[in-house]
């Protein structure tokens, strides 16, 4: 089967869905290539217990788009954006230095990771353009139009959890206005499924702003390991939406997380393991997430790609709970653990372990 | 000339199906409301986490719980956890019995259930449904367990006892007594002063004791225990928590479960104390034949008007029948379309039903003689003394 870009849009393993659908979006890619560069980007904030692996399913999924729609013959710059200013808005002043000091430490282990599976991906730092006149003209300009639109403030309001509108509506939704501002001057927007809510307001303000409507690409929601069903069924949102994919202390869950030169072979192997693993759908399957990511650096490493079908494997093949376990394990140690090299995950993470 | 006799057989027929209407507005609200009011969860969203909820959740007879996600736990985690179930001996079992075994075979098979089925002899007695002991303990060594251990429960699984022939029963029922007031039993049961003191000592404390029972460290100590019950019985399972809090063992989970039709209708469940409204495991089978001819059904007097509207399944004894016990989901949810959308009559699924109930019958009947050789394999007979000889149950740490 020839691995193009509609063909990866098309990966039920890895894509959850995308906006406007794979159709329109390959036709939308089409006509935008003949005029620009087409920029593909994910962006995140982060904390200091480290690099989750769920940031990695991104930056892989970025990078592939950008390899496929190259071979389309289209002129691609794909993006990786850190949002050092707004992962400090909700900290406490005092820590701000050392939060920006793992931001600019994000970047480089992207440039890291971009050497060892030559992802080729750019890293931007938000605080190099939030400040320029252009973007802030740009949230100017954003709002204005947010005015006269009560739907706009809808989804911007659904951006936030509901336990935090006031506090966010104190701010003017400030961190809302500049995700929004942010990424109208992109054209693909890999996230979670939780973004449609910044994707949206984009989209509705991209032709009175003279853009491109935004194409977005939202993967699998993350789900913290080591966790049986019942503590899914008793904690609703998180079976909804997951956890945040890059933040590794999301929801307090940081042990059930595998982070990055800091969760240790025994604990990987325990996690999953201790995983809920069914067949059953409705029940999350942070196993599932992981062995994607562990194929996705292995495609990576090989230099050979084709599209995943791990979550078919599983849930309409033959694979059993015990095998996705083994695979996940064997593929996780193989093409991440063992492959990163310490070095570029030092003074990733501030907390004692 | 009454006034009845006036009306054609449409207008017959138009009002017997408002009044189905109104039947099965009336049911889902009775178990809606009940669930609400006693503080209950809805069942879809555990079902949805089991890997196969089986016929029960998926038909809504199962409909509420307190506390599941603690079994679902326990199943997850490889921990132990049991289930207690009993039914007082006032005679045979009817298929309204055989759905409620139906349920614990289900959670023995698909989910390794260990189960304690307390036949409450005593109950039966004190609440005037025998004449004396001696004719409930009949009932249930002659009918009720062979019939039980017919239906296919493991032993290594399961254990039974008759209450008035395990004493000990009622030594534990002494020591959690001291936890339980005269007044919160009338309260919580509603009794009166003419209660006899016997059923006030059985609601009271005698039932609690067959719930908490296996918590004890004869059996293993503190454990997940899940109590099927009838909507009815939920004050049991208010007042067996309570108690089991205060002895510091972990207050039992409840599914509630709706009960089979009457065959004379909805309204009423089918009962041993109301003639004709059972099919009962020992029937002959001619008279299931006249019972299900007669039985009352969700279709219409008028055959085109069935064809044209559909039945009312949720008020239909015979349907209700065929759901609690027979078919496969997937027949069942064609069966239901078919009836429903007036594709088959009420006189094709009343002979679809006979042919079940039949075949179940002739083989559960043989099947019934031959358990009764079987009964000592199942019995009970753990002596209890954790009690008697420690300061304190050794529960869960206290709070």
């Amino acid at each position: 089967m020839k691995f193009d870009f509609t063909a990866f849009l098309n990966q039920k393993s890895l894509i959850h869905q995308s906006v406007p659908g794979p159709g329109r979006i390959v036709n939308d890619v089409t006509s935008r290539a003949h005029k620009k560069t087409l920029n593909v980007m994910y962006g995140e904030t982060y904390d200091r217990f480290g690099l989750a692996l769920g940031s990695l399913k991104y930056y892989f999924t970025v990078a592939m788009a950008a390899k496929l729609l190259h071979e389309m013959g289209t002129n691609v710059s794909p993006t990786i954006l850190i949002a050092d200013v707004a992962t400090c808005r909700n900290e406490p002043e005092e820590q701000h230095e050392l939060l920006m000091e793992i931001g600019s430490q994000r970047a480089s282990i992207l440039r890291s990771l971009n050497a060892v599976y030559g992802l080729g991906l750019d890293v931007l730092l938000m605080s190099e353009y939030l400040y320029t006149r252009e973007f802030q003209a740009r949230v100017t300009k954003i709002r204005e139009l947010a005015k006269e639109d009560n739907k706009f403030h809808e989804w911007i309001t659904k951006t936030v959890p509901e336990s935090k509108i006031d506090i966010e509506s104190k701010k003017d939704f400030a961190y809302a206005f500049d995700e929004v501002a942010t990424i109208t001057s992109y054209d693909i927007k890999v996230g979670p499924p939780r973004e449609i809510f910044y994707d949206e307001p984009a989209r509705m303000v991209a032709s009175a702003l003279g853009m491109d409507p935004l194409l977005s690409i939202y993967l699998y929601p993350t789900y913290p390991l080591g966790l049986g069903r019942s503590f899914f069924l008793n904690n609703e949102e998180i079976e909804k939406y997951g956890v945040t994919p890059y933040k590794a202390g999301s929801k307090g869950l940081e042990a059930n997380r595998i982070i990055l030169g800091v969760t240790g072979t025994q604990r990987v192997k325990e996690l999953i393991s201790q995983s809920v693993v069914s067949k059953n759908q409705r029940i999350p399957n942070a196993v599932l997430d992981v062995a994607i990511i562990a194929e996705l650096a292995n495609q990576f490493l090989a230099k050979e790609f084709e599209p995943i079908t791990i979550r078919e494997q599983f849930y309409e093949g033959s694979m059993r709970p015990d095998q996705l376990r083994d695979l996940t394990f064997e593929g996780i140690m193989k093409s991440i653990l063992s492959v990163i090299p310490p070095i570029a995950l030092k003074g990733m993470y501030h907390v004692a372990q | 000339m009454s006034h009845n006799s006036a009306k054609t057989p449409l207008e017959i027929a138009e009002e017997d199906y408002q009044d189905k209407l109104r039947q099965k507005q009336e049911s889902e609200g009775y178990y809606d409301n009940k669930r609400i009011e006693m503080g209950l969860q809805g069942t879809d969203r555990v079902a949805g986490y089991l890997d196969n909820p089986g016929p029960f959740f998926h038909r809504k007879i199962i409909y509420a719980h307190k506390d599941f996600d603690r079994i679902v736990d326990a199943i997850d985690n490889g921990r132990e956890w049991i289930i207690v179930s009993g039914l007082n001996p006032s005679g045979p079992l009817h298929f309204g019995h055989k759905a409620m075994f139906d349920i614990l075979l289900w959670f023995q098979r698909e989910l390794g259930a260990n189960i304690h089925i307390p036949i409450t002899s005593d109950e039966t007695y004190v609440v005037n449904k025998s004449k004396s002991l001696k004719q409930s303990r009949f009932y249930a060594y002659e009918y009720v367990i062979p019939s039980i251990i017919a239906l296919g429960f493991d032993p290594a699984k399961t254990k039974i006892y008759v209450t008035s022939d395990y004493p000990d029963i009622y030594n534990l029922s002494i020591y959690l007594g001291k936890y339980v007031t005269a007044n919160t039993v009338r309260g919580v049961f509603g009794l009166e002063g003419s209660t006899n003191i016997s059923q006030l000592f059985y609601m009271g404390v005698v039932q609690l004791a067959e719930i908490i029972l296996p918590q004890l460290p004869e059996f293993g100590g503190a454990k997940p225990t899940l109590v099927p019950v009838g909507i009815d019985q939920h004050p049991y399972i208010t007042l067996s928590r309570d108690v089991a809090e205060k002895v510091h063992l972990v207050p039992p989970a409840e599914l509630i479960w709706k009960f089979l039709i009457s065959l004379k209708g909805p309204g009423q469940k089918m009962s041993a104390s109301v003639e004709d409204s059972a099919i009962y495991l020992t029937d002959k089978l001619e008279d299931v034949e006249r019972k299900i001819k007669r039985a009352y059904s969700g279709g219409s007097p008028l055959a085109s008007m069935q064809k044209e509207r559909g039945a009312i399944p949720e008020v239909c004894s015979v349907f209700s029948l065929l759901t609690y016990n027979f078919l496969s989901n997937e027949e069942w949810d064609k069966t239901l379309n078919a009836y429903k959308s007036g594709e088959m009559l009420t006189s094709e699924l009343k002979k679809m039903t006979l042919g079940y109930v039949l075949d179940f019958l002739a083989e559960h009947q043989s099947k019934r003689e031959q358990a009764k050789k079987l009964i000592p394999e199942f019995m009970l007979s753990t002596s209890l003394k954790s009690f008697l000889e420690l300061d304190s149950l050794p529960g869960l740490p206290s709070q």
